[in-house]
């Protein structure tokens, strides 16, 4: 499966103003105190507004993983096309809710639980459901996020020590445990 | 408040929000009720458009020179009684109502000790099956810039549930949305 994003969503992901809150602000917010290690999986969705902030602040290689179907050769997120324990962290930045089902989504932060090694880290920014957001959806392809559910969704993934802090956007972050079950 | 927040929730823009986003979202879950108490209607964006819904409404209002300004503007209309007061000591007894709202204003009171102070207040003076219900903002960069130089304790919505619970409070039902995070909580 691949993502769909649509011409509303791109337009937002290329305005000045979302990629500068994004770089100033909220990829801050949510790299702050996590060690993502020497090689993280970057999860984008259509325009790569977060790579430049993710480049900045990793200390080691960024891998991008592109989900839109539109841009040339997307990566299935439920089959990613990387080894088991091949990255030190994964995140996934106003990325996840592209993919078009809660179940998908549900596999693929399985996916992420799989190719991060024990001890790394996911996390990851996700949108709201709001009025703006249903402006935007008008093809119905995204499915947003309740974050008054997701941390169970994350533990049902495979990781623990689960943090989530819900502002206009949600932050999670969470470790693939030191010993898979 | 500063200045630009309050000439914010006294605009037109602030109150067409309100009437198209947020009293849609919250009324989609509860009933209108007939005789309602508003904590902190601040400029009275909230009230105004409940008052076309709702027979009476008890505001209460704990900035002075708002609570004097809406009770001049509902003078006329024997259908709001104003009171300046502080919502974390409500002068009515117990049991008084069977709704009780607050819109977007939780974020106001200045720590989680007198927000909790507040839900149970609310407690008390609503009688056994009533309905407390309302929304509050969302944290975030551009909230906080809003804020400036002012008190801005907006609601975690992943802790709210134990908190209305240890207030007195039942089958909490919440919601998120980008407009803000939308409670339901009733007395046992």
């Amino acid at each position: 499966m691949s993502a769909r994003v649509n011409e509303s969503f791109s337009q937002l992901y290329t305005s000045p103003e979302f990629i500068e809150s994004i770089d100033e602000e909220w990829m801050p917010w949510l790299l702050d105190g996590l060690d993502l290690g020497e090689h993280v999986l970057n999860l984008i969705a259509g325009p790569a507004f977060s790579v430049p902030a993710l480049q900045k602040a990793a200390t080691g290689q960024v891998t991008v993983a592109q989900l839109d179907q539109s841009s040339g050769d997307p990566v299935d997120p439920t089959r990613l096309p990387f080894p088991k324990d091949q990255f030190s962290a994964a995140t996934a930045v106003v990325a996840l809710h592209h993919i078009p089902s809660a179940e998908l989504q549900d596999r693929a932060l399985a996916e992420l639980a799989r190719v991060v090694r024990p001890g790394g880290i996911v996390a990851g920014l996700n949108p709201i459901d709001g009025p703006h957001f249903r402006r935007m959806n008008t093809d119905g392809a995204s499915v947003p996020i309740d974050p008054l559910t997701f941390a169970g969704r994350l533990t049902r993934a495979g990781l623990v020590d689960v943090e989530l802090t819900v502002w206009s956007f949600v932050r999670f972050a969470a470790r693939v445990p030191e010993e898979r079950p | 408040m500063n200045k630009a927040h309050l000439e914010l929730c006294a605009s037109d823009q602030w109150a067409e929000h309100v009437k198209t986003d947020v009293l849609p979202w919250v009324f989609e879950a509860v009933d209108v009720p007939d005789d309602l108490l508003e904590i902190g209607p601040g400029p009275g964006a909230t009230t105004d458009l409940l008052r076309r819904e709702i027979g009476h409404i008890t505001a209460v209002e704990s900035d002075a020179a708002l609570a004097a300004q809406l009770a001049e503007r509902f003078a006329a209309d024997p259908g709001v009684e104003v009171h300046h007061a502080d919502a974390t000591a409500l002068p009515f007894p117990d049991g008084r109502f069977t709704a009780a709202a607050s819109f977007t204003m939780l974020h106001h009171v200045p720590s989680v000790e007198l927000q909790d102070r507040l839900f149970a207040e609310v407690a008390r003076v609503l009688r056994p099956g009533g309905v407390l219900f309302g929304t509050d903002s969302l944290d975030g960069p551009g909230f906080r810039r809003l804020h400036e130089g002012d008190i801005c304790m907006p609601l975690d919505p992943l802790t709210l549930d134990d908190r209305l619970v240890r207030a007195g409070f039942a089958h909490i039902d919440l919601a998120v949305l980008s407009i803000g995070v939308r409670f339901i909580a009733r007395k046992p």
